[in-house]
């Protein structure tokens, strides 16, 4: 029997898993930035959009539930399901940054290391999380690389510091350090764990694996993946950051802009590529299809 | 107990009988399948070997589905049937897509096609994931699955495989039965036996 | 599935189903509060044993579709625009009987045409006596040249008997399934097929296409459609020459037998593999394994008759069992009993006296088709379908007024749907008895609400299904206003003033059991069978009804009728060898018809719980040959015929040779297999519109 592609989740959990990031991502590299820097007062507008984010993307899977009422469970299982927790940290990664800016407001003090670093810490889990959904899907081989959460983790910081770049660009923000560099690192390091996932992929012996491989490099996945994900998504930033990094700074806001938005694209991409390229492994007895 | 079915793939002859049954019994709606019967073949024409699979929710032991399921909603009762509480469930479809058997389905507005009328309800179901649940219903009032019922052609077996005088436990014992993916160590409580090797 | 219903609510009535109407497979209907729940095979029933198919168990969607007719409709407005008005029986009655006297007086009864679908139970005979006293040689059915008669033909010349109708599986050996998917069309012989299977016994079949009996086959021989009866005779100069038939029986009961091993040298394996595409060492096997795993039955069915030479291949397939000596004798191929009820399958029945001779020799198509359409001692005559049509549209012979149709769909299931719509648009007057409203009930002026099986009492006696035993239906639900199709004809008899007719069914049931000192109601309250236990030899002992009192494998019948006395293979009208030039445009051999067990001919596509199964039409064709024309599987694909074009989905498969293609039947619309047909050439004799092994072209199209 021929390998069934995965069908439940497409766009709009791609988009979650992309906004979740980002945002997460934003949070988490803007308060340990803010931290190293030793900066007591923080962002509102970073910090707001952040977490407009993770809600955006939260509400865009709540919209595909069927019975958004029992959304209120669910993170009920969060002893064996990964999305259990990932509810429950979006949702205290909220509830963080809310209670962190209220003590920032009222002067601060002990509780505002604690949140700060509370804070970071749930969100480098929510960033962790859907790469970690997806990779605990046993039968879904595609998925089944170590690489892939890490990926998507680092997809998250680089969108959230990409944020950064932007956001700097148009009013700095003083941290002492280029954050076009931390982003160019970032997005190599993107690049390896993508070739290292796409490697270890394209040897796979696996039904499921070879007919999703073979849609993202041949078939209808092919422009998202490789024009998108991989061209736009790594080559365009990785120019745009290096030239910021390394050369002078002549469009800065430009270069940043380009690069983010590249970065953003990729990240979303291939999150979306990967879901829809997912295949189960094929059932059955009689070992070719006829 | 531990439920059990067993399927002879050798007299399986493809009838439906089993996927249309079960369509009635549990009002399910359009591409909605708790059961359903596939066509495998192996070879090039003329020397082609043909199989019908039947096909439904393994009841695993490792149950992927409940180990997902953010709301507790999916859970193996002591029976080892699993089953899903449709109160509970939020329709995330994160049991679909972890499932290794694709057994579920997930309760959405049904699009017959045209002059096709929307028959039965399945109501309770709206919004959340369905599948077979080894009509639980019946084994409490001392009947055998309908899909077991209404197989003329003696594929289907069912019984307690905890039981060593059970039907079931001696053929799991005298004959080669195998279940899918059995390298996975799903643990599915659904056996295969006359597969050819 | 709520628990909540109370246990004692429960009732369980024993019926049988009449979907197919072949069958009857014997049910028990689980019923609580009235409502049908379940529907399931019956395991005691002592002929179907618990065989059934899922269309019986949606029957139950039947009781409660919201699209069934509920009273009789009368056409508003033009013909087709779907304007009706309810009323009650005897206005619509009433019209009918108006109309059709109407035109018996003005232009003969021969104007009026009776037509109906295929076999259902004994109604069809019914019919038959109906349009007989009623005086109209033109009765017809949509299968008729293509539907049993042909090997009904073959049997009686052979055998003076219907014997391969009966296969014995209980206690055969070897089967031997020649175009019929058993799985998909006959439940109850399928199951103890599988029964025999499990008990050791052998299983050949020959099938273009690799269905769900070939697939347990042990031999699955894909012969080229249309080239059957080279194959048979392969196989028989196989057993001949290699002295593997039962000589005793031959000697004994069989009559011709040098003159068919001389006629079968001219079919060497060689030749007869290039002919039917069906590698050498297969025939040879299949033909040694059926000669020598005795005793072995053949199962048949209509597929034989839709080729372009249907009475000779089934009258070589009967041959293939008389020189194998497997004809009347257990495992074989029998002759059940009949338990002493009335004989509806005789002329007396059905009242041909009823109609004058010079009215009989008017029926359309009898100069052409004397097999088909004659009164010969072997044969129900009935008019041929093309004919009528050509009649409605030309005027010619003469006119055709109106028609009466029950329990069918010519608007799809004839050849050359295209000329059938434009006769049935043109005709004066359409009469349709129907559960829904079908693509021809759409054309009517006026439609009779028909209730389903679930909703009639009646005897369940398909002669087929049935081997000779006598078993009951017992109604278990209402719809509407629907009426059973026997009490529709007795109803409309009385309007129509026909003597000899029945007044109610219940009264007709009356009569049939009468000879077993039964009323209906006796045998409705009682356990419902009167058993007819299959019969071996007797044949064999008192003589088979033909001329020679043996089996005539050089029959002197056919000599007598100007056709050859023993069987020869002719390349069909249409073929890769006998038009060569139309191959190069229509390169595929198709087969036609291909049954799905979901759906019966026409119907059921509306009933949810099988259209979920088998939501669309399907094409099978060979793997590389899809692959050459850049087909995948689901794509939607072109069939093209000189005759028309249809649109299906492709499901390559290596279930097929690469040549041949198989097409679904019953579709309407773009799916429907009959707007490929053509209706001009038929069979010799018989008529017969080949539906099977003519050639085609299949091209991708735009998803």
């Amino acid at each position: 029997m021929k390998p069934q592609a995965q069908k439940e989740w497409g766009t709009r959990v791609s988009l979650d898993f992309f906004l979740g990031g980002a945002g997460a991502g934003l949070i988490g590299a803007y308060l340990l930035a803010a931290l190293l820097a030793g900066q007591r007062r923080l962002s509102l507008g970073i910090l707001i959009t952040g977490v407009v984010l993770v809600i955006f993307g939260a509400l865009l899977l709540a919209s595909e539930l069927g019975r958004p009422a029992n959304a209120v469970r669910s993170f009920l299982n969060a002893g064996t399901s990964w999305m259990a927790r990932g509810a429950g940290l979006n949702f205290i990664l909220v509830a963080v940054v809310v209670l962190l800016l209220i003590v920032e407001r009222m002067g601060g003090g002990g509780w505002f290391d604690v949140l700060a670093v509370l804070a970071i810490v749930a969100a480098a889990l929510v960033a962790a999380y859907p790469g970690l959904v997806l990779y605990s899907s046993r039968d879904i081989g595609l998925w089944r690389s170590a690489w892939l959460p890490l990926l998507f983790f680092v997809y998250s910081l680089a969108s959230g510091v990409g944020l950064l770049v932007m956001a700097d660009a148009w009013q700095s923000l003083s941290f002492g350090f280029s954050l076009a560099k931390v982003e160019l690192g970032l997005v190599l390091a993107a690049a390896l764990l993508l070739a290292l996932y796409c490697s270890g992929i394209a040897g796979s012996k696996a039904a499921g694996v070879m007919q999703g491989w073979r849609q993202l490099i041949q078939g209808k996945l092919r422009v998202a993946f490789v024009t998108g994900g991989v061209a736009v998504g790594l080559a365009v930033p990785l120019f745009c950051f290096g030239d910021l990094t390394f050369a002078a700074r002549e469009w800065a806001a430009l270069l940043a802009t380009a690069g983010t938005v590249g970065v953003l694209a990729g990240a979303f991409l291939v999150r979306y590529c990967l879901l829809r390229a997912a295949c189960h492994e094929p059932l059955g007895f009689l070992s070719k299809a006829s | 107990m531990k439920y059990t079915m067993v399927i002879d793939l050798k007299q399986c002859v493809g009838c439906d009988n089993c996927t249309v049954a079960c369509k009635l019994d549990n009002e399910t709606g359009t591409g909605i399948r708790w059961g359903r019967v596939v066509e495998e073949a192996a070879g090039q024409f003329p020397a082609v070997k043909r199989s019908y699979l039947p096909l439904l929710c393994m009841h695993c032991e490792d149950a992927e589905c409940v180990k997902v399921c953010p709301t507790q909603a999916t859970s193996k009762d002591e029976n080892g049937v699993v089953r899903i509480d449709y109160d509970k469930c939020m329709g995330c479809k994160y049991c679909i897509v972890a499932c290794p058997f694709n057994a579920r389905y997930f309760n959405e507005a049904q699009r017959p096609p045209a002059g096709v009328p929307v028959m039965g309800s399945g109501d309770e179901r709206k919004g959340a994931v369905e599948k077979c649940d080894f009509c639980h219903d019946r084994l409490a009032e001392g009947r055998q699955p309908r899909c077991v019922e209404v197989c003329p052609y003696e594929a289907r077996f069912f019984g307690d495989r905890d039981n060593p005088d059970d039907p079931v436990a001696k053929m799991l014992r005298e004959q080669k039965c195998v279940t899918l993916k059995a390298e996975e160590k799903f643990g599915p409580s659904v056996y295969y036996t006359g597969v050819e090797s | 599935m709520s628990s909540a219903i109370p246990v004692a609510d429960r009732t369980v009535v024993k019926t049988c189903c009449s979907i197919c109407g072949h069958n009857q497979c014997g049910v028990t209907v689980a019923l609580e509060n009235g409502i049908i729940k379940e529907i399931t095979g019956d395991p005691d029933d002592p002929v179907s044993r618990g065989g059934f198919c899922p269309k019986t168990m949606a029957s139950a969607q039947l009781v409660s579709h919201p699209d069934r007719i509920k009273t009789p409709l009368i056409r508003t407005g033009r013909r087709g625009e779907g304007g009706w008005r309810e009323a009650g029986w005897d206005e619509a009655l009433d019209l009918i009987a108006s109309k059709l006297l109407q035109f018996k007086t003005e232009s003969g009864a021969e104007s009026v045409v009776m037509a109906r679908g295929t076999n259902r139970g004994s109604w069809i005979r019914v019919f038959n006596r109906f349009a007989n006293l009623f005086g109209t040689p033109n009765w017809t059915e949509s299968g008729g040249a293509q539907c049993f008669t042909p090997r009904g033909l073959a049997q009686q010349i052979t055998f003076g008997g219907n014997a391969l109708e009966w296969p014995d599986f209980t206690n055969a050996n070897c089967i031997l399934v020649w175009g019929a998917n058993t799985v998909a069309t006959w439940a109850p012989k399928a199951k103890k097929l599988m029964e025999a299977r499990r008990r050791g016994a052998k299983l050949i079949v020959i099938d273009p296409v690799q269905c769900n009996i070939a697939s347990k086959a042990d031999l699955w021989l894909p012969v080229r459609p249309g080239s059957d009866v080279a194959l048979a005779m392969g196989m028989i100069n196989v057993i001949i020459s290699e002295g593997l038939y039962d000589k005793e029986y031959v000697e004994r009961y069989c009559v011709g037998f040098e003159q068919l091993a001389e006629r079968a040298r001219e079919y060497p394996l060689k030749k007869v593999s290039e002919i039917t595409w069906v590698e050498e060492r297969l025939i040879a096997e299949a033909a040694r394994l059926y000669a020598t795993t005795k005793p072995a039955c053949l199962n048949v069915a209509c597929t034989l008759d839709e080729i372009i030479d249907p009475i000779q291949i089934s009258r070589v397939v009967c041959l293939l069992g008389a020189v194998t000596g497997n004809i009347d004798v257990k495992g074989g191929n029998a002759y059940p009993r009949s338990v002493g009820q009335v004989s509806i399958d005789s002329n007396a029945f059905i009242r041909l006296d009823a109609v004058p001779k010079q009215v009989q020799d008017k029926r359309l198509g009898a100069s052409e088709y004397p097999l088909l359409c004659t009164n010969l001692p072997i044969n129900f005559p009935m008019a041929h379908w093309p004919a009528i049509l050509r009649a409605i549209l030309t005027g010619e012979p003469y006119r055709i007024r109106g028609i009466f149709l029950m329990g069918g769909n010519p608007l799809l299931s004839i050849a050359n749907s295209q000329q059938a719509r434009a006769a049935l648009e043109k005709v004066e007057f359409l009469a349709v008895a129907d559960l829904f409203l079908s693509k021809t009930a759409e054309l009517a002026d006026v439609v009779l609400p028909v209730s389903s099986w679930l909703e009639q009492d009646g005897l369940a006696d398909s002669s087929q299904a049935t081997y000779g035993t006598l078993r009951t239906r017992r109604k278990v639900a209402s719809f509407g206003l629907s009426l059973s199709d026997i009490e529709i004809m007795c109803r409309l008899s009385t309007k129509l003033g026909l003597a000899d007719f029945w007044a109610s069914e219940p009264e007709y049931l009356d009569h049939l059991l009468q000879p077993l000192n039964l009323t209906f109601e006796d045998l409705r309250k009682g356990d419902g069978y009167v058993l007819g236990p299959m019969q071996y030899g007797h044949h064999l002992r008192d003589g088979f009804r033909t001329p020679s009192g043996k089996i005539e494998l050089y029959s002197q019948r056919l000599g007598e009728w100007g056709s050859d006395p023993l069987p020869f293979f002719r390349e069909p009208h249409e073929s890769p060898y006998s038009t060569p030039e139309l191959a190069k445009k229509y390169p595929l051999v198709m087969t036609t018809g291909r049954r799905v067990i979901t759906y019966f001919h026409t119907g059921l596509r509306n009933v949810p719980a099988l259209r979920d199964v088998k939501p669309v039409p399907v094409l099978d064709i060979n793997r590389r040959t899809a692959e050459e024309l850049g087909i995948a599987e689901g794509d939607k694909v072109a069939v093209d015929t000189p005759y028309g074009s249809i649109q299906l989905w492709a499901n390559p498969t290596e279930g097929i040779h690469p040549r041949v293609i198989g097409v679904p039947h019953g579709w309407a619309d773009e799916a429907n297999d009959n707007l490929l047909m053509n209706n001009e050439v038929c069979s010799h004799g018989i008529g017969t519109t080949p539906l099977r092994g003519t050639l085609c072209a299949v091209r991708r199209l735009a998803q």
